[in-house]
């Protein structure tokens, strides 16, 4: 008997073109299911038509069953069994304690007392967490308060965990964390999962059966590899898949498909493609006129702790789009805050068009001059509309290299992340600023959004702007940034064109650099990687 | 935590409700005399870190009542002196420095209160009384450092925007409302998230247990019925008027013999037990370790 036995499942929001259509999928007890496609496609409504509590409201056809029973007549007890865990690390926990946290479904569930002090005690040692039972869940960080989600959701002992885009908000180091620990608990205790990604480098390699859905239709199922080869003449989808997919697809596609890049080295040193071509040399780019000249910065937020910024020294140039790359509380956005005048630093100099910063009265450095556009884009946001907001804000849709004028009548807060990144955009660029500060500005989005940003970034570099971005994200840095810099404690710790950047770097490059490490010189996006191998054609 | 602060939170609430109340009630200024001595002793001994600056407080307010009630209050026979053709006297200045005590005894009991009684205590507690009320406490507790920390970015965000200018105070107004503006919507949104995590693990409104964070031990019982035993022992015979005290118009205190005798030592006992056990943790301690 399958875990969920999903059969002609369609489904239409009130009012609004169907998301779901004649959706049909096995889930097994034990599997590791990968659902992928680009945004807007029905994954998340697919996730929550599975979870009793979460059915959106809407007109659904075709049925559903759970362990062979009909999921709309569950009694209310077997909410234990289906656990759900969604993408916002801050707004999905509940109270203000971690042992709260965790305590809270078995509460609601009113578990046996003795019951619950030893499930606690169980999750708490599997997650070595225990330190953390005391812990106000404000002071942790995303990864953590992700790793308490799941945790508080494993506790009610699911068969199954339904993870809607569980690391879109987190960091690279703990996104891999949170997976390795779905490996895990897949792999000790057979539980079953089906997640939803946007960034699927990491979790492909560990799912077991692949689900691609495009427009509310199922494109492609199986196991991972066979998958995989069904959906590599779809040029979108594919772009979205592992360096090591596309690398297997540039060079054929014969034989087996390398999931990681172990595989896809071997699969490189045994499909050498005859004749390789170089990398054009990479020339330059951006104007060598100094914009922002950073000396000796040093920066603590109290008195007793260390510094954040320590003797930082940083010069960007006109007209270049710059990537701060660098492991979280590097002080990336300390940098950002600091060049863009919301905190202080208490030593060094800032100096802006060859002016000190300090100089700048009151908003004269936000006029005409600098904007930042924070992680948190849903901050800059006032209205009920795009349109009014536009309009509030001043906003001349021509003069933008892009095109948001369908959606004008949505409210901010629903359009997708990707849009909201442009949307945000648009509004900052009213003041029409010479320096733009962007923070994570690929946070959560998928592919395709990445490439419009990028596409829209490099735009308004041609038009003269000077772009500077903190970013984890190296496959969008190796794409878009004219330089890479990587920061460390406080410093910036080498400052290079992206091409030497990722080739130079080992562990922290893109994973088609990874791969071609040695075998293929600079090439460390797949473009480039199409390029060279694409030698005798 | 050890000594009073390992009681069980429920027996720690019961105490210091004994200890306040009856202090308040009786309108007695040597019962308020002792509670004050007995809360600054329990403030002194607890082993946790104190800020001097607690003290300002008591001392203002009790200064300020010894001052302000004659002022106000002319009551009294003994008239030290006139202002205004107002009678300043003896005994409504007494009566200010008795309820300035009083007060003090009250902030210094609080004060230690907060030192021991952390939020997961004062949940616990809620918990016998209302599960429900417990997790709306829970989730308030979160909220606030998650909106100053959003409302913070907000400004931020809306600063660095360049749309907008805050010269002027009416322009920094308009800016304030702004940022609220937006840390409302946003709170809007995403209620939803965390209502559907709450649905998705089992929350629906209906009947809910707590979590058993803290263990009832035959220690917290012993405390609890001494508790009681000398609240009683106090507020019994002031119901008879043992504790009686008048200020106006000539302080007069009314003694009772051996029901006033049990009323103020039950108290002083009362107000003693937590230094007490606290000393007596510590002593154990000691010896525990000089036995190792």
């Amino acid at each position: 008997m399958a875990l969920f036995d999903i059969k002609n499942l369609s489904f239409a929001y009130p009012a609004g073109k169907r998301i779901l259509r004649d959706v049909t999928l096995t889930v097994e007890q034990g599997d590791f299911l990968v659902l992928c496609g680009p945004t807007g496609s029905g994954k998340t409504t697919l996730l929550k038509l599975l979870k009793p509590e979460l059915f959106p409201l809407g007109e659904k056809s075709g049925e559903v069953l759970f362990e062979g029973a009909d999921i709309n007549a569950l009694p209310p007890e077997a909410s234990c069994r289906i656990g759900f865990v969604q993408q916002s690390p801050e707004h999905q926990i509940v109270t203000d304690k971690v042992w709260h946290e965790i305590a809270f479904g078995m509460e609601n569930m009113c578990f046996d007392k003795m019951l619950m002090k030893r499930r606690m005690a169980e999750i708490m040692s599997y997650f070595s967490i225990d330190s953390q039972f005391d812990t106000n869940t404000s002071d942790l960080s995303g990864g953590q308060k992700q790793m308490i989600s799941l945790a508080s959701v494993l506790v009610m002992d699911p068969k199954v965990i339904i993870l809607d885009e569980p690391t879109s908000q987190l960091d690279p180091v703990s996104a891999s964390g949170f997976l390795q620990t779905l490996k895990k608990l897949n792999d000790e205790l057979g539980l079953t999962i089906i997640i939803t990604e946007h960034r699927l480098e990491n979790v492909i390699p560990l799912g077991s059966k692949l689900c691609v859905i495009e427009d509310g239709s199922v494109t492609a199922l199986g196991e991972t590899k066979q998958a995989i080869k069904e959906i590599l003449s779809n040029e979108k989808i594919r772009r979205s898949m592992p360096g090591s997919v596309q690398i297997f697809h540039t060079l054929g596609a014969n034989g087996e498909c390398p999931l990681n890049v172990p595989q896809g080295r071997a699969y490189l040193k045994n499909n050498m493609p005859q004749s390789i071509r170089e990398l054009p040399e990479e020339e330059q780019q951006g104007g060598s006129e100094t914009e922002i000249k950073i000396k000796n910065l040093c920066l603590r937020y109290s008195k007793n702790s260390p510094d954040v910024l320590n003797q930082l020294n940083l010069t960007v140039y006109k007209n270049e789009i710059l990537c701060v790359l660098g492991a979280n509380g590097s002080g990336k956005t300390t940098l950002l805050n600091a060049v863009a005048n919301l905190v202080t630093p208490y030593a060094g100099k800032i100096e802006i068009k060859g002016k000190n910063i300090k100089k700048y009265r009151g908003q004269e450095l936000y006029n005409n001059l600098l904007a930042m556009l924070p992680q948190d884009v849903e901050t800059v946001f006032l209205r009920n509309t795009l349109q009014e907001e536009f309009e509030k804000a001043g906003v001349d849709p021509t003069d933008l290299p892009y095109d948001l004028s369908y959606a004008y009548s949505t409210h901010p807060y629903d359009l997708s992340g990707g849009e909201q990144q442009l949307a945000a955009l648009a509004v900052v660029l009213a003041s029409k600023p010479e320096i733009l500060l962007l923070d994570e500005p690929t946070k959560g989005l998928d592919n395709g959004a990445k490439a419009t940003l990028c596409k829209a970034l490099r735009a308004l570099k041609e038009k003269g702007k000077t772009i500077v971005i903190v970013t984890h994200d190296v496959e969008f840095a190796a794409r878009c940034a004219d330089r890479a810099a990587m920061m460390f404690r406080g410093e910036i710790t080498c400052i290079e064109t992206p091409r030497r950047f990722f080739t130079d770097n080992i562990f922290y490059t893109t994973s088609v650099a990874k791969i071609t490490a040695g075998l293929i010189e600079g090439a460390v996006t797949p473009e480039d990687f199409e390029y060279c191998a694409g030698g005798g054609k | 935590m050890t000594g009073f602060g390992s009681i069980n939170p429920a027996a720690v609430f019961a105490y210091f409700l004994c200890v306040t109340v009856s202090g308040i009630f009786t309108l007695n200024p040597i019962i308020s005399v002792i509670s004050l001595a007995g809360a600054l002793l329990l403030w002194a001994v607890l082993p946790v870190a104190k800020n001097k600056r607690t003290h300002i407080y008591p001392v203002l307010l009790t200064l300020f009542c010894a001052v302000g009630n004659p002022l106000f209050s002319h009551n009294g026979e003994t008239v030290l002196l006139v202002i205004n053709n107002n009678p300043i006297t003896l005994q409504s200045t007494l009566y200010g420095l008795f309820i300035g005590i009083m007060l003090s005894a009250a902030v210094y009991w609080f004060s230690s209160f907060s030192l021991i009684v952390s939020s997961d205590k004062i949940i616990y507690t809620l918990g016998f009384i209302s599960q429900k009320a417990a997790l709306v406490l829970t989730m308030a507790l979160r909220f606030v450092p998650l909106y100053i920390r959003k409302a913070r970015q907000i400004n931020g965000t809306q600063k660095a925007l360049g749309l907008y200018k805050d010269e002027t105070i009416i322009t920094r107004f308009r800016g304030g409302v702004r940022v609220f503006s937006v840390l409302m919507t946003n709170m809007i949104e995403k209620t939803i998230i965390t209502s559907d995590s709450m649905a998705a693990r089992g929350y629906s409104g209906g009947k809910r247990s707590g979590y058993p964070l803290f263990k009832f031990t035959f220690k917290d019982a012993v405390f609890l019925a001494v508790t009681v035993f000398l609240t009683l022992l106090t507020a019994v015979p002031q119901a008879k008027g043992a504790l009686d005290f008048n200020f106006y118009p000539h302080i007069d205190i009314t003694f009772y013999g051996v029901s006033s005798v049990a009323a103020y030592t039950g108290y002083a006992l009362l107000c003693l037990c937590p230094s007490v056990y606290e000393g007596s943790d510590r002593l154990k301690w000691h010896y525990l370790i000089s036995r190792i």
